[in-house]
C-alpha cells in the first residue's frame, strides 16, 4: 500500500504543477469548470471502473448537490453547511438508492435503467416547481429558470469573504487533488481491494464471507458524494444551478468521459473530462460543425482505435518503450491485474 | 441438533414443477469426509447450493454448527467459518494468485498474519511458483488449485466441493486426492463428484442422489457393490 500510495503521491505531484501552469495557457473561469468535470468524471470512474457499477444517472448526484447547496445557500447564508450538505444529501440518496437496488439483487441492465430513471424524474421534477408552492424555507426550486443569486462559496466563517475567480480555481484544483489522493488511498486499502473483486466476481467474493452488498452500497454512496461535491462547486461557480444538470445530455458525457479516458484508472476519467469538455467548449464558439457531431465521431474513434481508453493506451505503449522484455520463466498475460493497474 | 455439524430435516427444492430435491433429511458429522454421488439430475448440486446458502429452498430446514441457516445468504454461511468451491472454478481472473489468495485470508487473519498465511496457503496446494500470475493465464488445472488455496486460507471447519475433479487429467485428480485427504484432517469435507476412481481413493462415507432423493449411504466400496446403485447409473434392466 506503501508504494501505491508513493505513486499517487507522484501523480498528484505531476498534476498539481500542470494545474497550476495551466492558467498561463487558459483562462481560470474556463479551467474551473473543467476540473470541477474532472471530479465529476472522477466521481463515475470510481464506481464503475472499480467497482463494476455502471450509472447512468451519475448526472442526478452532480444536480442533487448543486440544488442542496443552492437552497441551503439562500436559507442559511454562510456557505460552510450549505457546502457540506451538498456533499452529505447525496451521499444519503445514494446511500438508499443503492441499497435499494444492490439488496434487490438488481442486475446491471436494471441498474442502468433506475439510475436512468431517477435522473430523469429530478429532471423533469425541476422543471415543473416554477410555481410559488414549491419553495423550501425561503428558496424557491423556480423550474425551468432553476435557483440564481444565492451565496457562493465564502471563506468559512466570513460570509462576505467571497472566494471567486483565480482563487476559485486553486480551490478546486486543490479539491480535485484531494479527492484523487482520498480515493486512490481507498483504492490500495482492503476496502479498495475486495470492491475490485467484486467487480471480478461477485458470487467468489460472497463465497469467502464479504458482504457484496453493503460494499457495493458504500461504494455507490462515495461516489454520489463526489460527484455532489462536483455540483456544490459547480453552483458556486455558475452562480446558478438549473434543470438542465439533472439532464439526459449531462448523465451521457460524464459516461463518455469515462469511455474516452479510460476506465479502471483514476486519472483517465478526469483528462478525459477535461479534454472533451474543453473541446466541446471551443467547438462552441464555432457554428461551421454541430459539437455534438464532433464528440460523438471522437467516441466512436476512441472505441474502435482506443476500446480501453486514452489513458490505459497510453500507458500500456509506454511501459513498452521503457521497460525491458521479461525473462524467466513467471507466465503473465499482458498487462497488470487490476490492483496493479489502479495505480494511475 | 445431535452431533452433526451440517444437518437437512425434509428439505426440499422445487423449480417450477420439477422437484430437484425431494424431502432430503442428511447429517454430517465434524471432521467426517462425505462423498455425494449420484447421476446427472439427481440433485446433488442442487443440493449443495442449498446448503450453501446460494439456492433457498422451498421447504425444510437446513442447520450448520447449531445455526439454521436455511434462508441464509452465502457470505453468511461463510462467515461460519465454511469453505465453499462451486462447480465451475470460481475465482478471480484479472487477479494475481497472490491476490486471489489474500482475498480469502485477509476476512479471517489479522493484518500482521495475511501475509503468512497466503504464502502457507499456496505452498500446501503448491501453486507459489504461480504467485505473481494473473489467473485467467492459468491452465483448468492450475485455477481449481488457486481455488482450493483460496478455501485453505480461510481456514475454514467445514469445505464444500462441487466436482472438484471435473475437467482435470489423471495426474491432476490424484493429486487432488492426497489435498482432499489432506485438508479432511483439519475440516469436515462434503464432495459431490462424479468421477468413482476419485471418490474411491479418498474413501470415507458416501451418500447416493436419485431423482431428488437419498438412495442409501454406506461405505464406498458397499455402494458401488449395491443392485440399487448400478441400476441408477446404468439403468434398469429388463
Amino acid at each position: 500500500m506503501r508504494g501505491e500510495m508513493r505513486h499517487a503521491l507522484l501523480v498528484a505531484i505531476v498534476s498539481a504543477i500542470v494545474l497550476a501552469v495551466a492558467p498561463a495557457l487558459i483562462g481560470t473561469y474556463t479551467l474551473t469548470l473543467l476540473v470541477i468535470y474532472g471530479i465529476l468524471a472522477l466521481s463515475l470512474g470510481l464506481i464503475w471502473g472499480f467497482g463494476g457499477i455502471l450509472c447512468f444517472g451519475q448526472a442526478a448526484f452532480f444536480g442533487l448537490g448543486a440544488y442542496t447547496y443552492a437552497i441551503a445557500a439562500i436559507n442559511i447564508g454562510e456557505s460552510t453547511v450549505p457546502f457540506l450538505l451538498g456533499i452529505a444529501i447525496p451521499f444519503l440518496f445514494a446511500a438508499a438508492l443503492g441499497a435499494m437496488m444492490f439488496y434487490g439483487r438488481l442486475s446491471d441492465v436494471y441498474l442502468g435503467v433506475i439510475t436512468l430513471v431517477v435522473t430523469l424524474l429530478f429532471f423533469r421534477f425541476m422543471n415543473s416547481t416554477a410555481g410559488p408552492e414549491y419553495v423550501i424555507g425561503t428558496a424557491r426550486l423556480g423550474g425551468f429558470n432553476g435557483i440564481p443569486g444565492f451565496q457562493t462559496l465564502n471563506v468559512p466563517g466570513d460570509p462576505s469573504g467571497y472566494i471567486f475567480g483565480d482563487a476559485y480555481y486553486y480551490l478546486t484544483a486543490v479539491a480535485l487533488l484531494i479527492v484523487y489522493l482520498l480515493v486512490r488511498w481507498l483504492l490500495a486499502s482492503p476496502f479498495g481491494r475486495i470492491a475490485m473483486a467484486i467487480r471480478e466476481n461477485e458470487l467468489r467474493v460472497e463465497l469467502l464471507g464479504y458482504d457484496a452488498r453493503a460494499r457495493k452500497t458504500l461504494l455507490f454512496s462515495i461516489g454520489g458524494a463526489i460527484a455532489g461535491l462536483a455540483g456544490t462547486l459547480y453552483a458556486s461557480w455558475a452562480e446558478i444551478v438549473t434543470p438542465g444538470m439533472f439532464s439526459l445530455g449531462q448523465s451521457a458525457e460524464i459516461i463518455i468521459w469515462c469511455i474516452v479516458g479510460g476506465l479502471g484508472t483514476l486519472v483517465g476519467p478526469v483528462i478525459g473530462a477535461m479534454i472533451l469538455a474543453y473541446l466541446k467548449f471551443a467547438l462552441g464558439q464555432q457554428s461551421v460543425i454541430d459539437n455534438t457531431l464532433v464528440l460523438g465521431a471522437i467516441l466512436i474513434l476512441c472505441v474502435l482505435l482506443m476500446p480501453r481508453g486514452v489513458v490505459p493506451t497510453l500507458g500500456t505503449e509506454l511501459r513498452r518503450s521503457f521497460q525491458r522484455p521479461q525473462t524467466g520463466g513467471t507466465r503473465r498475460r499482458p498487462g497488470a491485474s487490476p490492483a496493479e493497474r489502479a495505480h494511475v | 441438533m445431535s452431533d452433526s455439524v451440517v444437518q437437512t430435516r425434509g428439505l426440499t427444492m422445487r423449480f417450477g414443477g420439477v422437484t430437484a430435491v425431494d424431502n432430503v433429511d442428511f447429517s454430517l458429522r465434524r471432521n467426517e469426509l462425505r462423498c455425494l454421488i449420484g447421476p446427472n439430475g439427481a440433485g446433488k448440486s442442487t443440493f449443495f447450493k442449498c446448503i450453501t446458502g446460494m439456492l433457498k429452498a422451498t421447504s425444510g430446514e437446513v442447520w450448520i454448527n447449531g445455526h439454521e441457516t436455511t434462508t441464509w445468504d452465502p457470505h453468511q454461511v461463510a462467515r461460519l467459518g465454511v469453505g465453499i468451491k462451486t462447480q465451475v472454478p470460481s475465482v478471480l481472473d484479472g487477479f494475481t494468485v497472490r491476490e486471489n489468495v489474500w482475498l480469502a485470508a485477509h476476512r479471517v487473519t489479522a493484518a500482521d498474519g495475511v501475509a503468512s498465511r497466503v504464502a502457507e496457503a499456496m505452498e500446501r496446494l503448491a501453486v507459489s511458483s504461480l504467485a505473481n500470475s494473473v489467473v485467467g493465464s492459468l491452465s483448468h488445472g492450475e485455477r481449481q488449485r488457486v481455488e482450493l488455496s483460496m478455501i485453505l486460507a480461510s481456514r475454514p471447519w467445514l469445505v464444500l466441493l462441487d466436482e472438484p475433479a471435473a475437467g482435470l487429467t489423471a495426474a491432476e485428480i490424484a493429486t487432488l486426492g492426497e489435498i482432499v485427504t489432506d485438508i479432511s484432517r483439519d475440516a469436515a469435507v462434503v464432495i459431490v463428484e462424479h468421477d468413482m476412481q476419485f471418490i474411491r481413493s479418498i474413501a470415507g462415507l458416501v451418500t447416493v442422489f436419485a431423482q431428488g432423493r437419498i438412495l442409501m449411504e454406506d461405505q464406498v466400496d458397499k455402494v458401488m457393490a449395491d443392485a440399487r446403485v448400478r441400476e441408477v447409473y446404468l439403468g434398469r434392466k429388463n
